[in-house]
């Protein structure tokens, strides 16, 4: 009976101290050594080289030993991504550094959980940086943009195109329509233009909406944070996106497709607005490529996910080292090459992807824009989605569109 | 210790472990939930006292309104004919097919119930496709022209509670099929000698025997249907505009995507609530049938 009661005790005990042993986070291992948390999402491609817990840890063994500490490594896969970090914040549990994007911003500057990282940073090292001002946000340097592509493009079938007697990718919005209507005459079998207005999530307005209103001169907010879709520039895009639909250059089905991309595979679209490295899927058509220009800007979507060091950080010193080593050049020059094919975000790098978008990384920089950071950021995307849905089924008017998703977002989101 | 104090004690005993699990995971959650809605928290700062604000936003959002409605509408459209249709498989199967063949289709039937949310969204997205979907594909065959299956606002939600259909019959009619099978074949003997036919064996004793299965199958596809999430975030994240939009969705979105944890809390007391006059409701139904008997 002794015996039974000694060896549930030691069990008992063996079972704490492996909890306890568990509740370490940052700060100092066991070993004495400074501990760090690194967040960062999946990148690599299923048949991929190697996996991004494979490249992390590979990468990290040379940072542990070259700064006498301990990176814990951890990937965090898209799905459910927001709500990991709202958890891991909520018990602080949250990372030293971590990637966020720019969606998600707003809310972790509201609550005070983001350091402001500019003080970490040489003058020289910043000039390095391409994009160091994308993480200047609200008047703070938050963030420090680490992936910086997948611009959206126009793509077109040149083959169908020149079917239709077009023989160049269009450029501007009567361009697009010209064209549209060519492959409508010429080749009626094939849609003109796909777009994914079925899409469950709202990120297709990075590529079919977005672009178009910044061509039309919109902006999404003022700088005291006020939504200004609701203007004329706002009204001209969205009209423009309508009179598609109404003039039959975008199929019916486009209101159910949730995948453009599949249909310009299968040749049965002539033109998709998508990402770079969607368009380097399609490997058995010839295509080519533009930005599209409209009535007073020429801007397109662009991909600005950062890094972030969290408050909660110890050794914020070190946080900032390691942010500054994984945006090397030797660290991102090998991640673009074996996980993830992206431009460079460092001056002393260079572009060594897919030749065709050589000139876009080169020479496009100051055509790309990224999503402002504001108030209730995903849900005003949401409603905005949902009631251009509604606008392409022919349930809304353009002016309601922008009228009831400015009147909601004031009601409800800000 | 009296022998009734000793047999109180395990019983205690016994229930404990069940008890203190549901305590911490569903009795104490609801009453935190119920305090969040009287506050605005955003999870990082500490949640301040609003009162009813809450309450008072959520009755002018236009979500919440269109979210309730299409949520009754699911149950309204969802409850009967699962119901129905998992009764008439099973009485079908237990009747005419109580051999391998019967077995099998009751296996093939309980697969979609098993088959998770993600899979079996992702496969029905396929099926619906408004373009070579397999469902088009058939009504073109017979000359009917290609129905916009998940583009359109009348057809969303349909096609959403046609899914859940699908997914739970399975797991209806395993149940009803075990009460059909525990009914004395006697009774049915008696009623054949008496003359009854079969629709008459069938609406005198084999429905009013699986009554209480039948209250059970009721109020979980009740409840099941209120919490209607997943397929329709899956296959139409809530649109075309709103009209897929559900309770639970406005829900995740306050919580998880706005950080309004308060608002999220005050909506899931109202879901709360709308479950609990329905239950209400569905019981004394019941009960009025049992007393008329």
């Amino acid at each position: 009976m002794m015996k039974k009661k000694v060896t549930m005790c030691l069990l008992a005990a063996t079972m704490l101290m492996g909890m306890l042993s568990g509740c370490g986070k940052s700060g100092s291992s066991a070993s004495g050594k400074e501990k760090l948390t690194f967040w960062f999402p999946t990148f690599a491609a299923a048949d991929g080289e190697v996996t991004d817990e494979e490249f992390w840890n590979e990468k990290m063994d040379v940072f542990e030993e070259e700064n006498n500490c301990e990176v814990k490594v951890e990937i965090i896969p898209w799905d459910n991504y927001e709500e990991k970090y709202l958890t891991g914040v909520n018990s602080n549990d949250s990372p030293d550094v971590g990637y966020l994007y720019m969606e998600m911003f707003y809310d972790y500057i509201d609550m005070g959980a983001l350091s402001d990282i500019d003080k970490y940073f040489t003058d020289e090292e910043k000039d390095n940086y391409l994009y160091y001002d994308l993480g200047n946000i609200q008047g703070k340097q938050y963030a420090l943009p680490v992936i910086v592509g997948n611009p959206r493009i126009l793509t077109a079938n040149m083959d169908i195109l020149k079917q239709a007697g077009i023989e160049r990718v269009p450029a501007t919005w009567d361009e697009l329509k010209e064209a549209c209507q060519a492959v409508k005459k010429n080749v009626p079998d094939v849609a003109p233009l796909m777009e994914d207005w079925g899409n469950s999530h709202y990120g297709s307005l990075n590529s079919i909406y977005w672009p178009i209103f910044w061509g039309a001169g919109g902006e999404i907010v003022d700088e005291e944070g006020n939504l200004t879709i609701d203007t004329e520039a706002g009204l001209e895009a969205t009209k423009y996106i309508y009179s598609l639909k109404e003039e039959g250059l975008l199929p019916d089905s486009s209101t159910s497709n949730d995948d453009a991309l599949e249909p310009f595979k299968n040749g049965e679209a002539a033109m998709i607005f998508n990402a770079s490295s969607n368009a380097l899927q399609v490997t058995d058509i010839n295509w080519d490529y533009s930005i599209l220009s409209g009535p007073e800007n020429t801007k397109t979507f662009v991909a600005s996910d950062s890094l972030v060091m969290f408050k909660k950080c110890e050794n914020k010193e070190l946080a900032a080292k390691l942010m500054k080593y994984v945006t090397s050049k030797d660290v991102m020059s090998d991640f673009h090459t074996r996980v993830s094919e992206q431009p460079p975000i460092t001056s002393d790098d260079t572009y060594t992807g897919d030749e065709r978008f050589s000139d876009l990384f080169t020479n496009h920089g100051d055509e790309f824009q990224s999503l402002p950071v504001f108030k209730g950021a995903s849900s005003l995307y949401d409603t905005l989605f949902k009631n251009l849905q509604s606008m392409m089924l022919g349930e809304l008017t353009p002016e309601e569109v922008l009228k009831n998703t400015t009147d909601y977002y004031n009601t409800n989101l800000k | 210790m009296s022998r009734k104090t000793k047999e109180a004690v395990q019983g205690v005993i016994y229930i404990l472990p069940s008890f203190v699990l549901i305590l911490i995971f569903c009795i104490v959650p609801i009453f935190m939930s119920g305090f969040f809605s009287f506050t605005d928290y955003n999870i990082m700062n500490a949640p301040e006292f609003v009162g009813l604000d809450n309450y008072k936003k959520m009755f002018q959002d236009s979500y919440v309104r269109d979210a309730a409605k299409n949520t009754l509408l699911y149950v309204v459209m969802t409850v009967p004919v699962q119901t129905l249709l998992a009764l008439t498989l099973a009485a079908f199967l237990a009747e005419k097919m109580r051999n391998k063949t019967g077995g099998f289709l009751r296996s093939v039937m309980f697969i979609p119930v098993i088959a998770s949310a993600v899979t079996a969204g992702t496969i029905w997205r396929i099926i619906l496709n408004t373009d070579g979907g397999f469902l088009n594909n058939i009504l073109n065959f017979f000359h009917i022209s290609s129905v916009n299956w998940l583009g359109s606002t009348q057809t969303s939600l349909l096609s959403i509670c046609i899914v859940a259909v699908w997914k739970n019959v399975g797991y209806f009619l395993v149940i009803y099929y075990a009460g059909i099978m525990g009914i004395q074949k006697e009774l049915y003997e008696a009623a054949k000698v008496d003359g009854a036919t079969s629709i008459q064996q069938f609406t005198k004793i084999t429905l009013p025997i699986l009554k209480p299965i039948t209250y059970l199958v009721v109020t979980l596809g009740i409840i099941w249907s209120f919490q209607v999430f997943d397929l329709a975030y899956l296959m139409t994240g809530g649109g075309p505009g709103h009209s897929s939009v559900t309770l639970v969705m406005g829900i995740y979105n306050a919580a998880f995507k706005q950080y309004k944890m308060g608002y999220a809390c005050a909506m899931a007391m109202f879901l709360l609530i709308m479950i609990i006059i329905i239950n209400v409701i569905e019981d004394l139904f019941f009960k009025e049938k049992r007393e008329a008997k």
